[in-house]
């Protein structure tokens, strides 16, 4: 999977909001913001294919988190951008 | 060949260059208090205003988008630049902008009658000025925007949400404030402040003022059966700014642009939520609030 192009996260006022531009995105009108963990996610998979093992391994290597327990949370989160189309 | 005009707003400057003899100044009347003397100085845009500009092939059709007062056609050819057909409400094809890809160079073909020529001009010269200076630390808002004791107060909200009321009732009920602009100011990052100016461009109410006042703060505005005032977090706040400024969507040196805008101007000010009533009572809150954030 991969984040569709159009997408960026931008820092506004320390909160990580999620802001669309380009053309297939032109009808996105939800401002999105992420938690910390799900930017740290976010920055390390975002402009190249990735699967739910690159997500475990940015999130165990910036939290002191099992394994079990990561993807268990990456799944949800997978969950959540499919809902929101982040994801193509 | 032609004859060169030359405006400043909010210390942006940029050129009009008219070809035909036919279009001239009198198809600006709200911009006499923005002219300066033509000098060298770096213009964020020259528009060069020849009807007889027409485009070599037409571009692939980003979208057709409703400003409010004008219906803008879009399309962007095979080397980013853009153009831009505006139409009237009557749907009547008032002007064709063709702009390079940072618009800042651009020529405008206009038509029709001379109430059309004007409307024509008018939007193609707003557009250019918020695209061009999109990367510039400036937004060109859609706000009301009130002035109290040197200090400019902006009121957001669609159109059709009271703004002009809820800022005529400033003008009603409070002492000391004048009207700024109606409908489209420009909020620029200057120094480290945030900082309104008057525009010519202003809706429905003429009002066309060449002033400057630091930001007091942005309001946006609700219809309801009450008066409630709260302050906005972060998020509800960007969600509210970002859709007030004149943006292209599809266009990322322009959307970047105006979001990193919105954030400095975010960090510099402070933003609420007005649920009102066109009522004294409601001017009164909006006030109270706004100007003891003054003194704190």
């Amino acid at each position: 999977m991969k984040i569709k192009d159009g997408f960026e996260l931008r820092n506004i006022c320390g909160e990580n909001i999620i802001v669309s531009h380009g053309i297939e995105n032109i009808d996105f009108v939800k401002v999105i913001s992420l938690n910390e963990s799900a930017a740290v996610v976010w920055n390390n998979v975002m402009g190249k294919e990735f699967t739910i093992d690159d997500m475990v391994s940015a999130l165990m290597s910036e939290y002191d988190v099992d394994a079990e327990t990561a993807k268990a949370d990456c799944q949800t989160l997978i969950d959540d951008w499919k809902r929101i189309g982040f994801l193509a | 060949m032609g004859t060169t005009l030359q405006y400043t707003v909010a210390h942006h400057t940029f050129r009009i260059k008219f070809m035909q003899e036919c279009n001239d100044e009198r198809l600006m009347p709200s911009f006499p208090a923005f002219k300066v003397e033509p000098d060298e100085r770096q213009a964020i845009f020259t528009l060069t205003v020849d009807d007889t500009a027409l485009p070599h092939e037409k571009g692939r059709e980003i979208g057709q988008f409703d400003t409010g007062g004008s219906n803008n056609g879009v399309y962007i050819t095979a080397d980013d630049s853009y153009q831009i057909m505006i139409s009237d409400l009557s749907g009547r094809k008032c002007c064709l902008i063709q702009a390079n890809a940072d618009f800042s160079v651009a020529t405008a073909a206009l038509r029709g009658d001379n109430s059309m020529r004007q409307f024509g001009l008018n939007n193609a010269i707003m557009m250019m000025y918020a695209f061009a200076s999109a990367d510039k630390d400036t937004l060109l808002m859609h706000a009301s925007v009130i002035r109290y004791a040197g200090i400019g107060y902006l009121f957001l909200g669609v159109s059709g949400t009271g703004k002009s009321t809820h800022t005529a009732n400033w003008l009603k009920y409070i002492e000391g404030t004048d009207l700024m602009n109606d409908d489209n100011p420009v909020v620029r990052v200057i120094d480290g402040k945030a900082v309104v100016y008057g525009s010519p461009w202003s809706g429905k109410t003429p009002c066309y003022r060449n002033i400057e006042a630091p930001v007091g703060g942005f309001v946006q505005l609700k219809q309801a059966p009450y008066n409630k005032i709260r302050r906005m977090s972060v998020i509800e706040t960007f969600a509210s700014l970002l859709p007030s400024c004149s943006v292209m969507k599809w266009d990322r040196r322009d959307y970047i642009g105006v979001c990193d805008t919105v954030n400095h101007v975010m960090q510099l000010t402070n933003t609420f939520f007005l649920e009102n009533l066109p009522d004294e009572e409601a001017v009164r809150l909006s006030f109270n609030t706004l100007t003891s954030e003054q003194q704190s």
